[in-house]
């Protein structure tokens, strides 16, 4: 049935940011803690790759910038569908996050007096608020948390994919993952459970993320219960670069260049479009708009060679770039990117805005299971300014940690139920007897998803894509994971039996958003339809929560937490 | 125009059947600045689905991950320019799991 048995008081998720911050406080609580990652722990997931943006209130900048107003941008910015005691909390949390990681050894830039070097990101942010490393803050924060891990002896377990979360009477206690080393089923016992396994932009034909964001977070929660909360607010950005293939993704963060005079995006007309877009008409808005500007330039025929638009590289000296991009810059050239020329960039989708539902001690819905960092919902609403996701760990990440080991340090270990450990092994161990059809591999399931998802789940949304693609959807999870067949039938570090793993929490996962994007008959932030336009505040002032019913995802809709409370 | 085409030799092994490794050869489509993290991931999804590599790209050119030896001398899978003809093989210092694939864990290498 299972071949190794691990049992822990936290076991944690996922080995970015979050959950290595998690581990450190859950560590400290004197829990015993045990993170597994399905890539490498502490280097594979996607806060190595944050750039330039971490949001902390510090007002060194600016003095008249402080937490209060960094609430009032987010709030703006999600367009009033967070929770706002979860916006508190990041907000008037996130200056002590840095401060705690200054202490573990993490370098900021700082001015001669001791204040911080705060960057202003674009015109989401009042102020100047962002905190900075160069152009690459992920990095060296991992560095640092990594050699924390280590140093305080906190167990990791790399190349662990955890397909399912168990639950007894109401209760998470534990989880049942496969060691991808050896193929061997684990299961681990855990009194509580904190997922940190980051987000889904996989779901996509083109995402910045690394390859393994594949939502199996939300779908371990969501099987067991779970709510997830703000589903259709998928950012998308506008900055990835589209050529030459090797850069496909990569992010080259030039907003930040224009403060310094660089040239606005342009198009194949030459003309400059950004702010036509614009509802206030800004000429350097936020993420959410650059993405569909230029969505609808390339639809109307005025997009770049390789279907985005142009950045003039050389509005700029090539210094003032390796100044301030310098490993960006580097990277890109690293990568054949030719810096006379203009260089194209384009959409990808980046990062879920809503996720599992959680409190503010970061509990989800399901007793015992924990969620922070980008799988879990409630602190950004509709979109999310560039560099809250970097406070977002931090300042949850402890929270996560804290109350998570203290709930486990205040309770027995459940016993497990073996029948579900036994279906689940079932389940996982049955993909390794289907061979034979090579067109029905899992990487191709995954292309047709992907050009699916790109097509009617993206960018611009309307009825009739999102009825399609939920059918089709509905299609690949009853005839498509049925007929995955691998290309070899062996354990050991298997590709094709990871990928038929992940192609079926794809597909839950890419239900759950069309779904909830179908739901919302209206435009707000990140969340576009053609059909509608426009922000119907009078009706959809809501979070849309999905959980998991007989046939597809059971909606709720409630009026968001801001607006009953101004209501009063 | 003529497609041209790249040889691309990889080591492979799987610690459990072999006792040593034996050398896969791999014709792919190759275009000018190809890297190659392109030929492996190219080579996984349309000609052998049984390769083990690390499938990843952390588009920073920092993680490491991709590290493998690109004809003797090690280097980034993402950034390493690819050649009409070359070999691939997985890192010397450490535990091979499987083909290309290295173990990063240092608490298992006790």
């Amino acid at each position: 049935m299972y071949d190794e048995k691990v049992s822990v008081d936290v076991l944690i998720v996922g080995a970015g940011g979050a959950g290595l911050r998690a581990a450190l406080e859950a560590h400290r609580q004197k829990a015993d803690v045990l993170i597994v990652s399905k890539g490498v722990a502490g280097k594979s997931g996607t806060t190595p790759t944050a750039l330039t943006g971490y949001q902390a209130a510090f007002g060194h900048e600016a003095p008249e910038d402080n937490p209060r107003v960094h609430f009032e941008d987010t709030l703006k910015n999600g367009q009033y569908l967070s929770n706002p005691r979860l916006v508190e909390i990041l907000t008037e949390e996130s200056p002590q996050s840095v401060l705690d990681l200054e202490s573990l050894g993490v370098k900021f830039q700082k001015r001669p007096d001791g204040r911080f070097i705060q960057k202003r990101l674009d015109q989401s942010q009042s102020y100047p608020r962002s905190v900075r490393i160069g152009d690459s803050l992920g990095a060296p924060i991992m560095a640092v948390l990594r050699r924390e891990v280590q140093r305080t002896g906190i167990k990791t377990l790399s190349d662990v994919y955890i397909s399912k979360i168990l639950v007894r009477g109401g209760m998470a206690c534990g989880a049942v993952g496969i060691h991808l080393k050896t193929g061997k089923l684990i299961l681990f016992r855990a009194k509580t459970v904190i997922l940190a396994s980051g987000g889904t932009a996989e779901l996509f034909s083109l995402s910045t993320n690394p390859p393994e964001s594949t939502g199996d977070g939300y779908v371990l929660a969501y099987r067991e219960g779970a709510e997830i909360i703000d589903a259709e607010f998928f950012l998308f950005l506008g900055h990835a670069v589209l050529h030459p293939e090797s850069a496909k993704g990569v992010l080259y963060p030039f907003q930040y260049l224009l403060w310094l005079g660089a040239r606005q995006l342009y198009n194949s007309e030459n003309e400059f479009f950004v702010s036509g877009y614009d509802p206030e008409g800004k000429d350097n808005p936020s993420r959410d708009v650059y993405s569909r500007a230029i969505y609808y330039e390339v639809r109307e025929g005025r997009g770049s060679r390789h279907g985005g638009a142009y950045f003039d590289l050389a509005s700029l000296p090539l210094e003032t770039l390796e100044k301030e991009l310098p490993s960006q810059t580097r990277f890109l050239k690293q990568l054949g990117v030719d810096f006379t020329q203009p260089l194209e960039l384009g959409v990808a989708a980046h990062f879920l805005c809503g996720g599992v539902k959680i409190n503010e001690r970061c509990e989800t819905t399901l007793k015992g299971l924990y969620a922070v960092g980008e799988v879990a919902g409630g602190v950004h609403g509709g979109a999310r300014i560039g560099g809250n996701a970097l406070a977002e760990l931090f300042v949850f990440g402890k929270r996560a940690g804290k109350f998570a080991a203290e709930q486990a340090l205040s309770q027995r270990f459940l016993p497990c139920d073996v029948r579900q450990v036994e279906a689940e092994s079932r389940r996982v161990f049955d993909f390794l007897t289907r061979t034979g059809k090579p067109e029905n591999r899992p990487v191709h399931l995954k292309r047709r998803l992907q050009n699916l998802m790109w097509n009617h789940v993206s960018v611009a949304r309307n009825a009739s894509g999102l009825g399609k693609a939920i059918a089709e959807i509905k299609k690949m999870k009853t005839d498509g994971i049925p007929n995955l067949s691998l290309a070899g039938s062996h354990r050991r570090f298997n590709l094709d039996w990871l990928g038929a793993l992940e192609i079926t929490h794809m597909l839950e996962m890419a239900e759950i958003i069309a779904t909830a994007a179908s739901a919302r008959t209206e435009s707000r932030a990140s969340h576009y339809r053609d059909d509608f336009p426009d922000c119907n505040d009078a009706e959809w002032r809501k979070n849309i929560i999905l959980s998991i019913g007989e046939d597809g995802p059971r909606m709720k809709i409630l009026p968001a937490l801001y607006n009953a409370r101004t209501a009063k | 125009m003529t497609e041209i085409q790249a040889k691309v030799k990889i080591s492979r092994m799987d610690p459990e059947k072999d006792v040593g490794f034996r050398t896969a050869t791999y014709e792919i489509p190759y275009t000018e600045g190809m890297r190659v993290a392109q030929a492996l991931r190219y080579i996984y999804e349309n000609l052998d689905g049984t390769l083990a590599f690390r499938n990843t790209f952390c588009k920073r050119g920092s993680c490491g991950l991709c590290r493998v030896l690109v004809d003797k001398k090690p280097a980034m899978a993402c950034k390493a320019v690819m050649k009409p003809e070359v070999l691939i093989e997985p890192l010397p210092e450490r535990t091979v799991v499987k083909d290309l694939v290295v173990d990063f864990d240092r608490s298992e290498e006790s």
